[in-house]
């Protein structure tokens, strides 16, 4: 039984691994970058739902509705934020060696950890989200609900994503640049705003991500590199440029780290991850998943 | 036959497209050298040269994907030097290249359909292949295949008929036989034939210089990034010298 709780509580955490991680998929499919800075988009996310909650009711806390009433304010802001950073920095370096596009979205990280810590303080911050019953119980399975929210709310972003890029004209001009820039050119679709509002996008979920990470753990200034972190060892995990990889790369993950914490210690999560993932790559060089851009 | 062009090989008709002593390249990297070449509507022109002389970058330069150090280049009277290939597409040129420009990951019927973005308009664009695929039938059957998983000769058909999607007035077409079998090869020259004949001007590069001058009305042979040669398909393909250094003897 506690193996099926630890499973449960890593399947709902990882979904939000998953929403993050697939839109640092998009980017590095489609502007064939490595956003060191993405995770930086999952904590901003968290501080304006944070800061729209406090704007409405004084004190970050709130009634669920009102909380996710708040999200599509962070989806909104990061999206402008997103397409800003590509087309005001990100541009400038794309086709240039990867060092150099590595280097510029470091940077960028640190600049807004730094800015952040500037503006909110680093101490912890969290959404109170409040519940008549805060758990339910499931056949003995204990589950939070505010979890199963920011679960749910992560699936439908990430499903979101992947039929705004099958059945939108946006999302077929993404995929193409994603498939063939010059041809993707050819046929008259803008490259440049294309990446950007790739950039946008993969923000914007991001964004909305973070404000369920508000809700159920908490958020501060430094967070975004971890994210950053584990987006990386999904997506590798999965196959690059696969986003079905990386959802089933994103709720694995979670249940490894939480059966690991149960069973070991959370000082062995990190371990086994990155130790998983060489052995990954030996077993299967191209993830789960991996077929290249071609989503 | 005149080394550098003149009065005589200018055409004689009012010229679609027109270069003007473009100099041209990537960056700092100059590749063509004050280059004028001008293409009479409706007609096919063929541009050939040795490998590294200039032929790819020539069409790139028109189509705003090398930058124009110096010179203009004209399309129907209008300066569009420097234009994004956005905006040759709107004005009614479309371009072929050299490498593979299908989107791997898509359906054949999607890379139709993609060819047809700037219409912004889904019908519209689904009606428009449709109508290519009664040219095109191969690409009919192929319609839910995958592109990634086409024949080179599949591959060339899809992008002609995908170019064609937006019924240009002009097509680039950069090195259409490349890589292809003989029978596909005559079969993208009889295609691009029955394109002249309904209208559309052809710029062709062709590393099959006999096969591309025997369609053309108008050829340039370039070299070391220079116009080296100009007149009619005929012309350069009885022209003793042009046949020993590019047609081999």
């Amino acid at each position: 039984m506690a193996a099926t709780q630890f499973v449960v509580n890593g399947l709902l955490v990882g979904a939000l691994f998953a929403g993050v991680a697939v839109g640092f998929a998009l980017i590095w499919g489609v502007v064939d970058i490595i956003n060191l800075a993405h995770g930086e988009m999952v904590m901003l996310g968290g501080y304006t739902s944070y800061w729209v909650l406090t704007l409405v009711t004084g004190n970050a806390e709130g009634s669920p509705l009102l909380f996710l009433a708040t999200i599509p304010v962070a989806i909104a802001v990061l999206f402008g934020i997103g397409y800003a950073l590509q087309r005001i920095l990100v541009s400038r370096v794309i086709g240039t060696d990867i060092f150099l596009t590595l280097l510029v979205t470091f940077g960028a990280s640190i600049a807004i950890q730094q800015l952040a810590i500037q503006a909110w303080s680093a101490n912890p911050r969290s959404i109170q989200v409040s519940f008549a019953d805060p758990s339910m119980n499931l056949a003995g399975i204990v589950v939070p609900k505010m979890k199963l929210v920011a679960f749910a709310g992560a699936l439908v972003l990430t499903a979101l994503l992947y039929v705004f890029l099958q059945k939108t004209r946006t999302g077929r001009a993404i995929r193409a640049v994603s498939q063939n820039p010059e041809a993707a050119a050819l046929v008259g679709i803008d490259v440049e705003h294309t990446r950007a509002v790739t950039f946008g996008v993969s923000s914007a979920i991001a964004g909305g991500i973070g404000a369920f990470i508000a809700v159920i753990l908490n958020i501060q200034p430094q967070m975004g590199l971890i994210y950053t972190l584990k987006s990386f060892v999904i997506v590798v995990f999965g196959g690059v440029g696969s986003i079905p990889g990386a959802l089933i790369g994103g709720l694995l993950l979670g249940s490894v780290e939480e059966l690991v914490a149960g069973f070991m210690s959370s000082q062995w999560t990190l371990a086994v991850t990155f130790t998983a993932l060489i052995v990954l790559l030996v077993v299967k060089p191209n993830g789960l998943f991996g077929q290249g851009a071609e989503q | 036959m005149a080394s550098t062009p003149d009065a005589t090989n200018e055409p004689t008709g009012d010229p679609v497209l027109r270069m003007e002593n473009v100099t041209a390249g990537y960056g700092n990297t100059t590749v063509l050298h004050d280059v004028s070449i001008a293409v009479e509507d409706e007609q096919v022109a063929c541009l050939i040269g040795p490998n590294g002389s200039g032929k790819s970058t020539l069409m790139k330069s028109i189509y705003g994907f090398a930058d124009v150090q110096t010179g203009t280049v004209s399309f129907r009277g209008d300066d569009i030097t420097g234009r994004s290939p956005q905006q040759n597409l709107a004005n009614g040129m479309s371009y072929v290249l050299q490498d593979a420009s299908v989107f791997p990951g898509m359906s054949v019927h999607e890379n139709m359909l993609m060819g047809g973005y700037v219409f912004n308009d889904d019908d519209r664009a689904a009606a428009r292949a449709d109508e290519l695929y009664e040219e095109f039938p191969v690409l009919a059957d192929l319609r839910s295949q995958s592109a990634g998983t086409l024949s080179g000769g599949q591959r060339r058909l899809l992008e002609l008929a995908r170019a064609l999607m937006v019924e240009p007035d002009v097509m680039m077409l950069d090195e259409p036989s490349i890589g292809l079998e003989p029978r596909f090869i005559d079969d993208v020259f009889e295609r691009i034939e029955q394109l002249n004949d309904l209208g559309t001007t052809i710029l062709l590069v062709e590393q099959n210089a006999e096969k591309g001058l025997s369609i053309a009305d108008r050829g340039f042979v370039l070299a070391s990034g220079e116009i080296k040669f100009t007149g009619t398909g005929t012309e350069l393909l009885n022209d003793e010298e042009v046949g020993r250094l590019y047609l081999g003897g």
